[in-house]
């Protein structure tokens, strides 16, 4: 029993000696599977040209923050599925019709000015896929607002979609608008605008996985429903009804996908709260006030930049903030 | 629906495959290796020297303040030597080498040589109580290894109210308290009414969780004789045996942050430490072996058997036909809060509640990876902390007062680092930020 007769072969590491199963590449390829369902109602609405915008923008995704992974001097596992979810998000921001280039330029300001500036994953401060649709939307307005009709094939006409119309032509032009419609995805659009079914049923997955929590959503959806609620009860002939501006545009993804994306949304219960208000209000604000004919990108934006603010003023109550028992 | 706290908490899986296997005592071993520290507290003063000869329950190290804890020797034997040995956990400690005078023979007829005494608890004062205990070394046995007496020592203007006995058991693999409440119900339960007689008569609560359903019924049916002690079931859930969570669940009061359980007028015990309680009273002995729950993937047959304190790894291992050759991952307690070791000749002491021996399946290659502030650490903090934000503080070194506070409040539960998805060593971090903290006072 000599002192130093010690057997090297054990392993010496702080506990816990055990973990679950999930991790962060679990997690995100699994949020990209439960988009299937919105991506298959938009490949069967818009046809092909929908895959080709998913396809061309995941690869462009992968393929920019393999070569930032190439020259960064920290490691970047690029296959870890948060640039492929980060391009499938841009895709179902993006018109079935859009050029290879604006695709090809959305996953560049996605993945580096959107991401990798900030210090990769988990360090930037506003949505990737949002940074690029907004940058988009801006630099490249007449590619970007000419929406492919609803069942038609390459090529075909483009319209507006039912939220440009009532920007532009007022409610009145939208008489004959069916809400049945408008949630199954018949209408003009981007990819994930479309169908709020298809949203819905790969939300209901990711809270059942506890990946997004029902604050941020029902609040986003909650406030735009109300507050369009209440200038729609002012003047029926001038303002839409709540449940058409929850149906259309990008609400259904933007409230699920967009907003509650972990690395962007607050940590708190209250900052949740705040954050999915603030969502809401703003889109509701863009959509009644604004120039722009659909404020969720905007909105969702900005309230990303209030995160920081909201996690650290607003923190959960930790266990013995008690005076007395 | 059963009792439990409501903050955070996970559900790792239990896998108490020990727990249908009854306490058996091995062989005084050929050595033993007597840690002379095994509390937390001021360290102990040895007062043997090579040579010397020791009975059993002689004292080998003596307290050397309030809040320390003697140590003696649970064989009778010579001292061979003091030497500075690896402790299970890795610090290297002073420790005393005895040689039993009758290696081999059955710890059992060592217990059986030992008489019971009767005594009259009425009498008794709560100095006399707390002055044996103090005597007799005894330390909270669930893991900690505080000082009892330093426990049941509250200052006057502490009324205390309640005392919960603590039989949750969240760690998994861990059984040995879920035995001795199966097969030393009486003896733990006459230990319980001693504690009861030193605080004057308040409700007493045995928590005990749901998975430990025969345990359960042994102490309900034990209670009955006795006025005023309740088992009080709670749902499986880590860690319910901290004793904040226990509290919480058992009577629903939050002990402040930076407070004591004292502080809400509770006093919590371990039933090993409850049953070592008895010994002293009823057989005059003073803590000399703990019973330890043996287990792990490289266990064929596991189990739990009492041990002398001092007893080294290697006669467990013998005993239990142990392919040391397969052994990576040996851990003293379990999987979430124990420590892991790397001398097969480090002894056993008063909080050792389990050995798990486990091949490289068990070892994790944890590589961290960027933090997607998924949420999933502060929702499973049982103090209700933001733990992502707080090691990323610890990591920049920026540790401002209110950090300070939040910091201090984690009892390092693992919860965090079990759910991260990101491999993140969250609970580690804590670890170090407290040190960092607790170096700069």
């Amino acid at each position: 029993m000599e002192a130093n007769q010690v057997n090297r072969l054990l392993i010496m590491d702080s506990s816990p000696q055990g973990r679950v199963v999930e991790s962060t590449r679990r997690i995100m390829y699994t949020v990209s599977l439960t988009l299937v369902p919105a991506l298959a109602v938009s490949v069967w609405i818009f046809g092909w040209d929908a895959l080709r915008v998913i396809v061309l923008s995941s690869l462009f995704c992968v393929a920019t923050e393999a070569l930032i992974a190439r020259f960064a001097s920290y490691k970047i596992d690029y296959m870890d599925g948060s640039a492929l979810l980060t391009g499938i998000l841009l895709a179902m921001n993006l018109p079935a019709n859009s050029p290879w280039w604006i695709i090809f330029i959305g996953s560049l300001v996605a993945i580096v000015i959107g991401k990798q500036v900030f210090g990769g994953l988990g360090q930037n401060i506003f949505n990737p896929a949002l940074v690029a649709r907004v940058f988009l939307l801006i630099s490249f307005p007449v590619e970007l607002t000419s929406w492919p009709v609803p069942g038609q094939k390459v090529d075909a006409a483009t319209g507006a979609t039912p939220l440009g119309i009532l920007k532009t032509e007022g409610v009145g032009a939208l008489a004959d608008t069916n809400l049945a419609d408008l949630a199954m995805g018949n209408m003009g659009g981007s990819l994930g605008e479309i169908s709020a079914i298809a949203l819905l049923i790969g939300a209901a997955y990711m809270i059942y996985k506890r990946y997004i929590t029902w604050e941020v959503p029902i609040l986003f959806i909650g406030t735009v429903f109300v507050f369009a609620g209440i200038f729609w009860l002012i003047d029926p002939t001038q303002y839409a009804s709540p449940a058409f501006h929850v149906l259309t545009g990008s609400v259904f993804l933007g409230a699920f996908y967009m907003a509650t994306d972990m690395v962007t949304s607050p940590l708190t219960y209250k900052g949740k709260l705040i954050f999915g208000f603030g969502c809401g209000f703003f889109t509701i604000v863009i959509r009644i006030f604004g120039s722009y004919p659909e404020g969720v990108s905007f909105a969702i934006l900005l309230m990303n930049a209030m995160v920081p603010l909201l996690d650290k003023y607003l923190p959960d109550k930790k266990f013995g903030m008690v005076k007395n028992g | 629906m059963l009792k439990t706290f409501k903050k955070g908490g996970i559900h790792p899986p239990e896998e108490k495959i020990s727990a249908d296997q009854p306490i058996t005592c091995g062989e005084i071993p050929a050595q033993l290796l007597i840690p002379v520290d095994q509390h937390i507290g001021k360290p102990c003063e040895i007062i043997v020297e090579k040579g010397s000869v020791v009975k059993r329950g002689d004292l080998v190290a003596k307290s050397t303040g309030f809040i320390s804890s003697n140590v003696h020797s649970p064989v009778d034997g010579k001292v061979e030597k003091i030497v500075r040995f690896p402790q299970l956990g890795g610090q290297i400690r002073n420790c005393v080498l005895v040689t039993p005078e009758n290696p081999g023979i059955s710890f059992q007829e060592v217990l059986n040589n030992e008489p019971e005494n009767n005594i009259d608890i009425d009498q008794m004062t709560a100095e006399d109580i707390r002055k044996t205990i103090n005597e007799a070394g005894i330390v909270g046995m669930g893991g900690a290894g505080f000082p009892t007496h330093v426990k049941l020592s509250p200052p006057p203007d502490k009324k205390i109210e309640a005392l919960i006995i603590n039989g949750a058991e969240c760690e998994p693999y861990i059984t040995s308290d879920h035995r001795l409440m199966l097969e030393k119900s009486k003896e733990i339960l006459k230990g319980i009414a001693i504690l009861q007689q030193l605080f004057g008569g308040i409700p007493i609560y045995i928590g005990i969780e749901s998975n430990k359903a025969n345990a359960i019924e042994v102490m309900e049916r034990e209670c009955k004789t006795y006025e005023n002690i309740s088992v009080v079931p709670l749902q499986v859930k880590y860690p319910q045996g901290g004793e904040k969570q226990l509290i919480k669940a058992v009577l629903n009061r939050e002990v402040p942050s930076k407070g004591l359980p004292m502080d809400v007028g509770v006093v919590v015990q371990n039933v090993a430490t409850v049953l070592a309680i008895h010994d002293v009273f009823y057989h005059k002995r003073p803590l000399l072996e703990r019973v330890v729950t043996i287990s792990g993937n490289l266990v064929k047959h596991p189990g739990n058997i009492l041990l002398p304190i001092g007893t080294p790894v290697s006669y467990v291992i013998n005993k239990f036909e142990i392919d040391t050759e397969k052994v990576r991952v040996m851990i003293s307690g379990g999987p979430m809060m124990g420590k892991t070791s790397y001398s097969f000749e480090s002894p056993i002491t008063k909080t050792t509640s389990a050995l798990l021996f486990f091949d490289e399946s068990r070892i994790l290659r944890r590589q961290e990876n960027p933090c997607i502030r998924c949420g999933s650490c502060i929702e499973a903090c049982p103090m209700g902390l933001a733990v992502a934000q707080l090691t990323e503080m610890i990591k920049a070194n920026n540790i401002a007062t209110s950090i300070k506070d939040s910091i201090m409040d984690c009892i390092e539960c693992g919860s965090c680092t079990y759910v991260c998805p990101a491999d993140r060593r969250l609970v580690h971090w804590m670890r170090f930020g407290k040190l960092m903290i607790k170096r700069e006072n």
